[in-house]
């Protein structure tokens, strides 16, 4: 069955074409979710809660963007919703504690906690949320913006300045 | 301009191995498809119970509201029309009020 006919049944309530479409996206919703929680426990809870959102929603969605796009915005917001609940002090402890224990988790598999994953743990969610939906998913400023609520002036300069520091950390030329 | 994009190619390309080894492992983890189909039964039930309780509080707030504004219609006029006045101006200043802080937080 094509994504579209999925959808269509999905939104007539067919909890079928609801599970299909899920399963479908769910390593590509959950693998963004890493990235930009660096916990899996908290990647794949947040993926539970976008699907539920989804379920909730499903009849706002046009069609104008791809449906995984449509998935990550959700996501991003359910991330920022639930990141501004958090106090910053406490939020800070918390994404401290997130890469250790990704950190272990790795090594624990015998994989390589790379320069680039310590390089992006240095920087705080709202500038690295941004560069990686820019520089490895490809979405532009607007689509950003739009994503996370904020004007795109201020995702591109985010990213820009988040740039300049990665490749700091990284030693790589500006 | 062909510096920025070699440089964003580079940066892509970076982040592109870096994040590797975190997808490997998920690919291999997608729970089953009644998994996902029991997901969406308990948020559809879920869904339903929550406009059932929804519908009833609107109709009962609704008739609540009806009844009290009929009988100050008939019976005290001068209250109706105050309770007319003060719905105005507390519905204005509360609009007012999240406009603000709308535009406060953009």
């Amino acid at each position: 069955m094509k994504e579209r006919d999925l959808i269509k049944g999905a939104k007539k309530g067919n909890h079928e074409a609801f599970a299909i479409l899920f399963k479908e996206h769910y390593p590509f919703l959950v693998k963004y979710l890493m990235k930009v929680t660096m916990n899996r426990d908290q990647a794949e809870e947040l993926a539970q809660d976008t699907m539920a959102k989804c379920v909730e929603k499903i009849h706002q969605y046009n069609g104008k963007s791809k449906f995984s796009s449509w998935l990550i915005s959700i996501a991003t917001n359910r991330y920022i919703d639930l990141q501004r609940k958090k106090k910053r002090e406490q939020n800070w402890q918390n994404e401290e504690e997130n890469f250790r224990k990704l950190k272990w988790e790795m090594e624990s598999r015998n994989e390589e906690w790379n320069d680039v994953l310590a390089a992006l743990s240095t920087l705080s969610e709202d500038i690295r949320l941004p560069i990686i939906l820019k520089h490895y998913y490809g979405y532009s400023y607007e689509e950003i913006g739009q994503m996370t609520e904020v004007p795109p002036g201020t995702v591109k300069s985010r990213v820009h300045h988040g740039i300049i520091r990665l490749r700091k950390e990284l030693k790589i030329d500006v | 301009m062909y510096d920025h994009q070699e440089h964003n190619d580079e940066l892509k390309e970076l982040l592109e191995k870096g994040f590797e080894s975190i997808d490997e492992d998920i690919d291999e983890s997608t729970p089953s498809l009644q998994w996902f189909e029991q997901l969406v039964e308990e948020k559809q039930v879920e869904l339903k119970a929550r406009f059932k309780l929804d519908l009833t509080i609107f109709l009962l707030l609704a008739c609540c509201i009806l009844t009290v504004l009929t009988i100050t219609l008939f019976q005290m006029p001068i209250l109706f029309l105050l309770l007319q006045v003060t719905i105005f101006v507390g519905a204005s200043i509360f609009t007012g009020i999240s406009y603000k802080k709308k535009v406060k937080r953009i």
